[in-house]
């Protein structure tokens, strides 16, 4: 596996450390996590992550932003649009 | 501090001649750079916060000191905000003038930790407590106060982790995350209320911000969720077994409308779904003896009618002023229904930020998280207000730099600033809100460090508003501020919880705070501009409305403290209480006296036999049921005057049986027989009524023993005992009816 290979395969840890504070979600996160796998990520929550991705990285996401989210890897996905 | 991290290695770093080259983000190395250049750098401050300085060893940061040490540069103070924000410990050199918060941080960043040693846990908790002490009063900064949180959380101290998140919650809600998880086992034993939630927009963000505002408070909310929109059908539904009923209105929901069908059909629809909403309302406060708390439409943001919006009937400012005009109609005419003003509750958000419209198109959430956080806190105020903390009775008022400018002792009474222009005109406005709290049922007392004389100012000073005769009671000398207001709080009856202190001093209200930690001690804003404004915004001196009481009170106490020269006088007490001609007027509740009965029950800590918090809805629901309960309530007058409504108990009745549920009294007649009259006369009606056995509690609180043992000296015996309370019961056939040789019991029968 190539060394950006491997790096994707691992989720950002500030990242990371926000998810699982929003969820309250302690296993372990890859970019395909999604609410699948998280059982408090529902609707109303998620509008909570979006609040603390925003308050963190200090950035306005878009409705579209919002609904373009559906698992891990779109969060990095999202911030890296905004260089952050 | 994710966002900092990543922004230490975003632009700044890469502009221009900043740029350091070869370094990872985050990395030590740029650390390093920045440390070596900092005697340099540090008035960038920009570039030095933006630093992640989380991961600088404690050998890093003690270079970094050292650096601008040797440089001759005193540790700025957001360098210092900074660093400890980022858990680090700061040296504790008396040179350098660290801030308070700042200095409590770094505390527990130094001794918080999970294998605490014992001494350092008892450190840890009291450092804890005086952020939460910063927090309360709004001195506490959202950095600090997040950063602290999670340092208790990881540390494992919950409790005082969340104590210290709600406290600065208002300011900081970022803290609350840290301790989201243990909000609910920190709120567990604290008396539940149970609280319906109904809305016509999602109202789940509203309804989950009301658990921390509940906690705040020391109460935990039971809520329940209306299903989606069904506001109407809820208002309509029967009494069921809730505490309160909260209705979140919005204006983007209540003024929707479809303007497909022309300006008259859009009208239309409006006018429908208000008339529904008003039929709603006054059909639930007609039918049902449950609370209802809505709040009035906050303003929108973009006209829809140009500009005519405000003053076209079908404008939606115009809408929405007539719609917040009939739900205060409503609220005039029921009690039980209680109104949030919603640009109030919301003032500290600009108006455009108090609506999300990505979340109303997402979810149909029409407010922004902070503006629910907001509204949250204000209905949870509304419904508790009279339940927690004791209102304040009485102000206590610094004279020099709080009530004019300038200091008497060294000025004299010429150049002191009070009147028609700045900086006097402030001062002024001070002292008009004091005349205000004083029209209100306030009483004013004077506590100022200055020879007697000063009192004379307002006499002579042409711009004063306040009057000598304004205060109640004087303590104008050079004793310690806190001994002077013990005094006072002894002669005038009344509990030191009942004060609020205002001086302009952060010394005397920090000894304030420490020796009578029970007053209520606000932090008065520095600049003098903003005091008279802020003093409308102390929740403690909002009333829930005025009585003729309140108008009088101050003087009544007057009264009580010239009866208070008559004991001094009298050969002996009972010669002093025969001497006051006493007076009782007996009478049954009525609407009229509803309003001072329920404030007698919310307001009265010392003689509260039950300290059952009855409010006005309580107390009407048992006028409505005559043949179960019967409240009395009494008026005192004495040669001094007329103390009006001091006295009052909620019995229940059944059958030969009776139990009283409540019996409070005003301390200002404390010790003057009165309750011995009005047991014996409330006796006498329960027999008339075919009553033979009444009994009675008696409920331990920290304020209440005076009356621990009213019912057993009054013929009383020993029913059960359950804890530290106990049940009393009077036998028509064994007991006396309790008399008093010094009061003369009359009836009025309405």
């Amino acid at each position: 596996m190539s060394p950006a290979a491997l790096q994707a395969e691992t989720v950002r840890p500030d990242i990371a450390e926000l998810v699982a504070d929003v969820f309250q979600y302690d296993s372990p996160l890859t970019h395909t996590t999604s609410p699948n796998e998280i059982e408090r990520w529902d609707s109303l929550k998620h509008i909570e992550l979006i609040k603390a991705l925003e308050d963190d990285f200090e950035i306005s996401m878009t409705m579209d932003e919002m609904m373009e989210i559906r698992c891990v890897g779109d969060i990095e996905r999202v911030l890296e649009r905004y260089g952050v | 501090m994710a966002g900092k991290a990543s922004a230490a290695t975003g632009p700044p770093l890469r502009d221009g001649h900043t740029e350091l080259p070869g370094t990872t983000p985050g990395s030590v190395e740029v650390l390093d750079a920045l440390i070596e250049a900092s005697p340099v750098l540090w008035r960038n401050q920009a570039l030095l916060s933006a630093a992640d300085w989380e991961v600088a060893s404690p050998a890093q940061v003690a270079r970094l000191l050292q650096r601008l040490a040797s440089a001759r540069v005193k540790l700025p103070k957001w360098l210092a905000r900074t660093l400890a924000a980022a858990g680090h410990v700061l040296p504790d050199q008396p040179s350098q003038a660290i801030e308070d918060e700042v200095r409590l941080l770094s505390e527990l960043n130094r001794d918080a930790s999970k294998d605490q040693s014992p001494v350092t846990a008892v450190h840890c908790v009291e450092t804890a407590r005086r952020l939460t002490e910063l927090a309360a009063c709004g001195r506490l900064s959202a950095e600090i106060a997040r950063s602290a949180a999670g340092r208790l959380e990881a540390a494992g101290m919950m409790e005082d982790a969340c104590r210290l998140a709600l406290a600065a919650w208002p300011s900081a809600p970022q803290a609350l995350r840290h301790v989201r998880a243990h909000l609910r086992g920190f709120a567990a034993d604290f008396p539940a209320v149970r609280v319906r939630v109904a809305g016509l927009s999602t109202t789940r963000p509203f309804a989950e911000a009301l658990f921390p505002a509940f906690a705040s408070h020391g109460h935990r909310i039971d809520a329940t969720e209306a299903d989606f929109a069904t506001v109407i059908s809820e208002l309509l539904q029967p009494a069921r077994s809730i505490d309160a009923l909260m209705v979140l209105l919005d204006p983007i929901s209540v003024l929707e409308t479809s303007w497909a069908g022309g300006a008259a059909e859009a009208e239309q629809a409006r006018t429908s779904r208000f008339a529904q909403l008003v039929d709603g309302i006054e059909s639930h406060c007609r039918s049902s003896s449950v609370p209802l708390i809505l709040n009035t439409l906050p303003c929108l943001t973009e006209p829809e009618m140009g500009y005519v919006d405000a003053s076209d009937p079908s404008g939606s400012a115009a809408t929405i002023r007539r719609f917040n005009g009939m739900l205060c109609d409503l609220a005039a005419r029921y009690k039980k229904l209680r109104i949030v003003d919603a640009d109030f509750a919301m003032a500290s958000i600009a108006p455009r930020d108090r609506f999300d419209r990505r979340l109303w198109f997402y979810g149909r959430i029409a407010y922004s998280s902070h503006a629910n956080e907001a509204l949250a806190r204000a209905f949870t105020s509304a419904r508790l207000a009279d339940k927690v903390a004791p209102s304040i009775k009485v102000v206590a008022l610094d004279f020099d730099n709080t009530l004019w400018g300038g200091v008497y002792g060294d000025d004299g009474v010429e150049k002191l600033d009070c009147g028609d222009e700045p900086p006097g005109n402030a001062f002024k406005a001070v002292q008009n809100e004091c005349l205000r709290l004083k029209a209100q049922g306030k009483i004013l007392v004077a506590m100022s460090k200055n020879n007697p004389d000063a009192i004379s100012v307002f006499g002579r000073h042409p711009g004063m508003l306040l009057r000598a005769d304004d205060f109640t009671a004087t303590a104008i000398n050079w004793e310690p501020k806190p001994d002077n207001l013990r005094r006072l709080a002894g002669e005038l009856n009344l509990g030191l919880d009942s004060i609020m202190f205002l001086d302009d001093s952060p010394h005397e209200r920090d000894a304030m705070r420490r020796m009578c930690p029970e007053v209520y001690v606000p932090e008065v804003p520095a600049d003098t501009s903003e005091r008279a404004l802020w003093l409308r915004s102390l929740q403690r001196t909002w009333t829930t409305g005025i009585t003729a009481e309140d108008a009088a009170r101050a003087k009544m106490y007057a009264a009580e403290r010239e009866a208070h020269a008559l004991r001094e006088k009298a050969s002996s007490y009972e010669d002093y209480l025969a001497q006051l001609a006493q007076v009782l007027e007996l009478e049954v509740l009525g609407h009229a006296t509803l309003p001072r009965v329920a404030q007698l029950h919310q307001r009265t800590n010392q003689f509260n036999l039950t300290t059952r918090r009855f409010d006005e809805a309580d107390l009407a629901a048992f006028l409505a049921q005559p043949e179960t309960a019967r409240v009395y309530l009494a008026r005192v007058r004495d040669r001094f005057g007329d103390h009006g409504i001091t006295v009052a108990a909620v019995v229940r009745l059944a059958g030969a049986g009776a139990s009283i549920e409540s019996f409070v009294m005003s301390c200002r007649v404390i010790a003057r027989s009165i309750e011995t009259a009005f047991l014996g006369a409330v006796i006498e009606d329960l027999m008339s009524l075919g009553v033979d056995t009444v009994t009675a509690d008696y409920l331990p609180t920290p304020k209440n023993r005076i009356v621990e043992d009213f019912y057993p000296s009054h013929g009383f015996q020993s029913c059960s005992t359950a804890g530290d309370g106990a049940t009393w019961i009077w036998r028509k056939a064994t007991s006396q009816v309790p008399h008093s040789n010094f009061v003369n019991v009359k009836w009025s029968r309405p």
